[in-house]
């Protein structure tokens, strides 16, 4: 294999695992709630200013705030299920399609408003760091984003197997009537699947700060991936959809090489999605209730 | 008795915006309306108006109707401006004719989505996901075509004195009366549809597309149809968006927001009604145009990246940050009200604001009906 295309092998895994982190938010969102979130970026994008700006006013690293994030972003995706999103679960999808889409535009305007609608991106010591690995280039932050994303996708796998509330999400997501009649509480488990989605993605977002620029229209691009990897993996399989990132991951890294210029990269990304929509919509991986 | 109430309503409408133009510039139309909105300023206002009224009209059929809702307009928009226009600047051909040109290459771009998106009976988020990256694979298209100016996009060429079949005026009023024209005459098609055998079938479609395949609805044919109809209404909108602002850009037009603004008028207003668009629209344009006349007509001059680098004290800082907030921040106050009434629109009254105030007259009808 020459240099070029391990060098974007390579990277594609990097940036796919963090579009697993992301996927994984959406299909817990969707795979509990059967709830399709069109604002899912914007809280990547929320998650990557709290970063900037907690690193340039006030010194903080971007890997302290991906810790201090859980528990806050948490607690956001708890809220905005609670007053925005519980009035619309069981209702049509075109009705949570048209709520959610009201939220991003919102979030997005309320970016612009607030930090204006330039790009920023942030300068640290070790933001240009690489390391070799036989013959490509190894960056230590995408490296960095890589492990946490795939680490916070293992732990969150492992919450879901092996503890209560875990099980009791993952009966949600199979039979909402039969997760009510054992006594589960429908509301408080979608504010934790809710809570949890909202701090997956934006924890993405902090994780990819020290080398990715950030500005208010960042979101709708990542949401766009997140739905194809979840459609790729099944919707609502969690490794499926981590197997999807990575699949993405590399497409577009490949794409960005053999496609005429390095921006259209996201072509064949896009492609793919309209094929797998149309010819395996269960997913490459099989999905909830196929 | 209410429906023939509604009629004169319109109808009264109507003849004032008929007539708007002669009054642009008077001293009444200056006295009501608020900070010198008067001549070509108030026009423009209206010209918008007319423009989203009838764009929202033209996505009202596949979205509204046929209840498929499609998140990615903008594409069939964007095209519809760039046919046109290069028809225009390459072969000389009249935006009038090239026009026409751009609705048949959208609705035959509509009728292949269509055909493959519903052939393979992809429905509800399904179909609105296929819209979405329809509508992102034709803006990474036109931003790499060199032939269509790429990211550059494309300046009309200017003339200063032109003729009619250059589709270029000096003067907002041809602009005007040609956007009115194009909204009644999505009105009158839509109503003609809404009360054809076609328009039951959509209707059929959007209440329950099982139910209505099992009792002989060509389901399948007609929301191929009702996207290409959909499609070559908002490419046509296309041309008149180029020929008013003389310049197309991918990423102004072929854009998310772009999409969500052309469904946020019926969405508001009412989904698959006939008036719906066209009163969202006169609702979201004026809210729209008042908050960045209000709140976007400063600006401090500072930007936020040279706030950021400063070395003044956080304290100073921060009141300099709520300085440059007060001034309209980075703009986009406008579009979080379009947000915020979506959501609101959503929650609130699910079906719009036309179908909220049927219901509320029909309460207070049967609360009379049982006093009498």
């Amino acid at each position: 294999m020459s240099d070029v295309y391990l060098q974007a092998l390579i990277s594609g895994l990097m940036i796919g695992g963090v579009y697993a982190l992301v996927a994984v938010g959406l299909t817990l969102i969707f795979g509990v709630m059967d709830i399709i979130n069109f604002a899912h970026g914007e809280f990547l994008m929320f998650g990557m200013y709290g970063a900037f700006f907690a690193s340039v006013l006030f010194g903080i690293d971007p890997y302290l705030s991906a810790v201090l994030a859980l528990p806050l972003f948490f607690a956001i995706g708890w809220t905005v299920q609670g007053v925005l999103i519980r009035p619309v679960v069981g209702k049509s999808h075109a009705i949570q399609i048209l709520l959610t889409l009201g939220l991003s535009l919102l979030m997005q305007a309320l970016a612009q408003f607030l930090f204006s609608a330039d790009f920023q991106s942030l300068k640290l010591d070790y933001g240009s760091a690489t390391f070799d690995l036989g013959g490509a280039r190894v960056s230590y932050t995408r490296l960095a984003a890589f492990l946490i994303a795939m680490g916070l996708c293992a732990a969150l796998w492992v919450f879901l197997q092996r503890t209560d509330t875990g099980r009791a999400l993952r009966a949600c997501a199979e039979e909402h009537e039969g997760a009510l009649a054992v006594g589960i509480d429908l509301r408080r488990m979608y504010k934790i699947a809710f809570g949890l989605g909202i701090a997956c993605v934006a924890i993405a977002g902090i994780a990819m700060t020290p080398f990715f620029y950030v500005a208010p229209v960042v979101g709708p691009k990542f949401t766009l991936v997140a739905f194809v990897i979840v459609v790729l993996g099944g919707l609502g399989n969690i490794p499926g959809a981590v197997a999807g990132a990575l699949i993405v991951g590399v497409v577009e890294s490949v794409g960005a090489l053999v496609m005429p210029s390095p921006s259209l990269k996201d072509l064949g990304v896009y492609l793919l999605f309209i094929l797998v929509l149309l010819f395996r919509p269960q997913g490459l991986f099989g999905a909830k209730g196929s | 008795m209410a429906g023939l109430r509604a009629n004169w309503f319109y109808l009264i409408v109507l003849a004032g915006l008929l007539m708007l133009p002669l009054f642009a510039e008077s001293d009444a139309v200056a006295a009501v309306m608020p900070r010198g909105l008067t001549g070509s300023a108030l026009l423009h206002v209206f010209v918008l108006i007319f423009f989203f009224a009838y764009m929202s009209q033209a996505w009202n059929i596949i979205g509204g109707f046929a209840g498929q809702l499609s998140i990615g307009h903008a594409a069939f928009f964007g095209i519809g401006a760039y046919v046109s226009t290069i028809c225009y600047i390459h072969f000389g051909l009249t935006p009038w004719l090239g026009m026409i040109v751009a609705a048949a290459v959208t609705g035959l771009i509509g009728a292949g989505l269509g055909l493959v998106s519903f052939h393979y009976g992809l429905k509800g988020p399904f179909f609105a996901l296929v819209t979405v990256a329809f509508a992102e694979i034709t803006r990474l298209v036109l931003l790499h075509w060199e032939f269509v100016g790429a990211a550059n996009g494309i300046l009309l060429p200017f003339s200063p004195d032109p003729t009619f079949w250059e589709f270029q005026f000096t003067t907002k009023e041809p602009y005007y009366y040609i956007a009115l024209a194009m909204m009644l005459g999505s009105i009158a098609l839509v109503g003609w549809i809404a009360r054809s055998r076609f328009g039951y079938y959509l209707h059929a479609i959007r209440q329950d597309e099982d139910a209505a395949e099992a009792v002989g609805v060509p389901t399948k044919r007609c929301k191929i149809q009702a996207i290409a109809l959909s499609a070559a209404l908002a490419g046509l909108g296309g041309t008149f968006y180029a020929q008013y602002t003389q310049y197309i850009v991918p990423d102004d037009m072929v854009v998310g927001r772009v999409s969500v603004e052309i469904l946020l008028g019926a969405v508001i207003g009412g989904a698959g009604t006939v008036m719906g668009p066209i009163v969202g629209a006169f609702i979201l344009i004026p809210v729209g145009e008042a908050t960045r006349v209000i709140f976007e007509g400063g600006g401090t001059g500072t930007s936020l990246s040279a706030l950021i680098a400063s070395d003044m004290g956080f304290a100073d800082k921060f009141l300099a940050y709520l300085d440059y907030l007060a001034a309209g921040g980075g703009g986009g106050l406008a579009i979080i009200l379009y947000g915020f009434l979506l959501m609101a629109v959503v929650l609130g009254m699910p079906g719009g604001v036309l179908p909220w105030l049927a219901g509320l007259r029909a309460r207070a009808a049967r609360r009379t009906r049982a006093r009498s």
